[in-house]
């Protein structure tokens, strides 16, 4: 870990209806492999990935918590998204009741979750985009609305299919995060500890401080 | 001892008195300069020693002060041993030394009155015994006078009650000095033994007295004793006495109830006299008025005759008895100034006694010919004649037509006028904030009382054993309710009075000691009784709690429905933690110890949530 390649950790989860392809996503970015037979996921699965930001020289490394959409695995979910840094609420292009799934999922977070949490709505399956159910301008109108308020929501289509736009999803939460805070933490810090260990805890001493601009 | 005697037994013979008078040069001359009027008592004062008439107790008061005490030396005070003991061959050193430092205590209190009063006054002041007529004639008795028996308590008392002892006292050096004050002891400053210690004072610090008794077999020095003698102290062994020490064991003597009865007597007296005069007054009234406007054409003035017809006929008003003779009276009944050839004697149209007449408010203003109009004026609506009020306008418009009053007689007549006038204040601007402030203020008071009703009703549910649960709810809502009613008014008392910057409105600046006052004392109340009534709802839920028996808190809570939630979601934690302990364990085969941390947590996080699940469903669990 040399100074010119900074490192930070974060704790993402995913979240949507079932069968929206948030396993696919994953997979995708994780493994850059796609199955088209996927069978749906138990619990919550865990996966971790790293990218590069190259015009800030960081590498982010994501502890991605991929949760089951089914309904009884939702009481899982807020142990999931309790710390996390990021979220992704992932919907079907191609059904309506997912993005109205996705919807109330973002207002959870908003109630839930910590504050400042980087939130990102994901419309899955652009391949199928003949059989399309949500308009995009709606999203978008949503997300704007969404943003008059208070905090960022990224909005972003992909393809875990053919793998358009996934990488792109990551970037942008990459972007999105408080990177530089982290890494002042964790250089405060021993910086031995630092990259193997400090992981969830560190990213939870990010959020403390958010939090306590409002309170 | 052949002088002493009780009160009201003179033995010594008017004449007796009177020579001795006459005898002692230094008896000042009567003069009652200043004097008030304290009471008005018609039956006739004398003096009990010499017989001689008084006007009133006040006037005998001052003459026994100023006639027989000199007669009788020693009487007043315990004077200092040694010169006492020189007796009655030195009157006039005791007497310098006495008035000296007597003068310096007292001068504020009766600085016009003459010397020898100020000693009975002292006497009083030491407030054991009042004072007494009688005198002590001790010429003979030397060794008496040193001991407090000569105090005017003995008057009272049997002639050979016991004297504190004197074997404790100390001798005095050749320069004798004050224990307290080192003030060197000679005549100008006193030598005086504290009968409880028997150290030497000054006057000044021996200006104490304090009940003693004699010592007992081991005692040395006499004792306090509630029942014992007054005896002059110096001033520490005064401040040392037990129940000034131990302050908060003062004796309370509570006389508010024999106050306000004495008050309430006073009061109805004082009406019933008022009613009276207010009686005669209209009288008067009805039939001045008939006979001035009657008679005013044929004449512009009035002879002798016509005057002496009126006072009859006002004679005949007032009852003749009532009419004060004027061969039996010398001195104003208000002022005591004695009539002479200046000051003439009136008689007093209401009440018929005899006042002086002040004309050139040198005196008091004892008496004045006050013109009908101006009385008819404050008292418009007393119960006149017909005729009186068929010729009101004629009456108020003439100034002729008068009518003497002495200064009580006036006092009492526009009594309830003045009282009015306080009550009723005029219609201004400022009554009318005070009007406003005060119904603001009542609708404050019903709330108010309502929550004091309420609160110490709540409160004592819940200390009741049997408590009902619904009763006591009730109770909590109605103060709950009433608590924000008052709240609300407050902020409509505050947004009324005050500015938003939270100074008072300018409106009403006058009565902003009442405002600010009001609004403290609702926010104390409000901040009293809120915090109050949460204490006492938090003692309620205890045991609202305690009362309920556990199962029936979680029976309710879970339905059937929500067990099988409960349920779902335990099994769903398990299966996950199930996961994650594979996961775990497949981590670590593959080495991928950076992604153990994580995984570790959350299985922790896992087990956690599945104890609480677990506590949830308590007996319905696997």
């Amino acid at each position: 870990m040399s100074d010119n390649n900074r490192f930070a950790q974060f704790k993402l989860v995913l979240l949507g209806e079932s069968a929206v392809g948030k396993s696919s996503i994953v997979h995708r970015f994780v493994k850059n492999t796609f199955d088209n037979m996927r069978e749906s996921t138990i619990g919550a699965a865990f996966l971790t990935q790293t990218i590069t930001l190259p015009e800030s020289n960081t590498t982010i490394k994501f502890e991605i918590w991929d949760t089951a959409g089914q309904e009884r695995y939702k009481s899982l979910a807020p142990m999931y998204y309790r710390n996390a840094n990021a979220a992704l609420c992932v919907y079907d292009i191609t059904s309506r009741s997912s993005f109205n799934k996705a919807q109330d999922w973002i207002k959870e977070l908003k109630k839930q979750a910590p504050e400042g949490i980087v939130i990102c709505l994901v419309g899955n399956k652009l391949d199928l985009e003949n059989e399309r159910e949500v308009d995009q301008q709606e999203v978008i109108e949503y997300v704007q609305e969404l943003n008059q308020e208070n905090d960022n929501v990224i909005l972003s289509e992909c393809s875990a299919k053919n793998g358009e736009g996934v990488l792109d999803i990551f970037n942008k939460i990459g972007r999105a995060l408080p990177v530089e805070e982290v890494i002042n933490g964790a250089n405060n810090r021993s910086r031995q500890v630092g990259s193997r260990k400090p992981g969830v805890n560190l990213s939870r001493q990010q959020n403390q401080p958010q939090s306590s601009n409002c309170c | 001892m052949k002088g002493r005697r009780i009160l009201g037994s003179p033995n010594d013979s008017p004449d007796n008195v009177r020579k001795k008078v006459i005898l002692d040069p230094q008896s000042p001359t009567p003069s009652h300069p200043k004097s008030n009027a304290i009471d008005d008592i018609s039956e006739e004062i004398k003096c009990p020693i010499c017989n001689e008439p008084m006007i009133n107790m006040f006037q005998l008061n001052q003459h026994i002060d100023d006639i027989h005490v000199d007669g009788q030396p020693n009487k007043s005070i315990d004077t200092e041993t040694k010169v006492s003991n020189t007796s009655y061959t030195s009157p006039t050193i005791n007497k310098l030394i006495n008035n000296d430092f007597i003068q310096k205590d007292m001068k504020k209190w009766f600085d016009t009155t003459p010397t020898k009063r100020k000693t009975i006054s002292l006497d009083l002041f030491d407030g054991n015994k009042g004072f007494s007529l009688s005198g002590e004639n001790n010429n003979d008795d030397s060794v008496l006078s040193g001991s407090e028996a000569n105090t005017p308590k003995s008057t009272s008392s049997p002639l050979n009650k016991p004297r504190i002892i004197r074997s404790h006292w100390k001798h005095p050096s050749s320069n004798p000095q004050c224990k307290l004050c080192q003030k060197p002891l000679n005549v100008k400053h006193g030598i005086v033994h504290c009968r409880k210690c028997g150290e030497l004072t000054c006057n000044d610090d021996s200006n104490y007295k304090v009940c003693l008794r004699n010592p007992h077999k081991n005692e040395t020095i006499p004792q306090y004793d509630k029942n014992g003698i007054w005896s002059k102290c110096c001033r520490t062994c005064y401040f040392d006495k037990p129940d000034l020490k131990n302050q908060g064991q003062i004796n309370m003597v509570d006389l508010t109830d024999k106050f306000k009865r004495m008050r309430t007597t006073n009061n109805e007296t004082s009406q019933l006299n008022r009613d009276k005069l207010i009686k005669r007054f209209i009288k008067i009234i009805n039939f001045l008025s008939e006979y001035y406007l009657t008679k005013k054409d044929s004449f512009l003035s009035f002879s002798l005759s016509e005057d002496q017809e009126i006072i009859d006929k006002q004679k005949q008003i007032i009852g003749f008895e009532n009419w004060q003779d004027d061969d039996t009276i010398n001195h104003c009944y208000i002022c005591f100034t004695r009539f002479n050839f200046l000051v003439r004697k009136h008689h007093c149209r209401v009440c018929g006694k005899i006042v002086c007449d002040d004309k050139f408010e040198q005196r008091q203003g004892c008496s004045l010919l006050v013109p009908v109009p101006i009385v008819l004026k404050i008292l418009s609506n007393l119960n006149y004649s017909k005729f009186v009020l068929d010729n009101w306008k004629k009456l108020m418009s003439n100034n002729d037509i008068t009518i003497r009053m002495c200064k009580n007689c006036k006092n009492d007549l526009t009594y309830d006028f003045k009282l009015k006038s306080l009550e009723n204040p005029e219609d201004t601007e400022e009554s009318n904030n005070l009007k406003l402030i005060f119904s603001v203020y009542q609708q404050l008071l019903v709330v108010k009382n309502n929550i004091n009703h309420y609160l110490p009703k709540y409160e004592s549910q819940l200390l009741s054993p049997e408590l009902k649960i619904d009763i006591t709810n009730k109770l909590k809502d109605r103060i709950m309710i009433y608590l924000k009613d008052f709240e609300s008014l407050i902020f409509q008392f505050k947004h009324k009075f005050y500015l938003r910057s939270g100074e008072i409105n300018p409106v009403f600046s006058k009565n902003f000691k009442l405002i600010n006052g009001i609004n403290q004392s609702l926010i104390l109340f409000l901040q009293d009784n809120l915090l109050k009534f949460k204490d006492l709802n938090e003692k309620f839920r205890n045991i609202e709690n305690s009362l309920l028996p556990k199962e029936t808190i979680d029976k309710p809570k879970l339905t059937k429905r929500q067990i099988r939630e409960l349920r779902e979601q335990l099994m769903v934690m398990n299966e996950q933690k199930f996961i994650i302990e594979n996961m775990i364990y497949d981590i670590t085969k593959q080495r991928k110890f950076d992604q153990l941390q994580p995984l570790l947590n959350n299985k922790q996080e896992l087990v956690n949530e599945i104890e609480s699940l677990e506590e949830k469903l308590g007996e319905f669990g696997f």
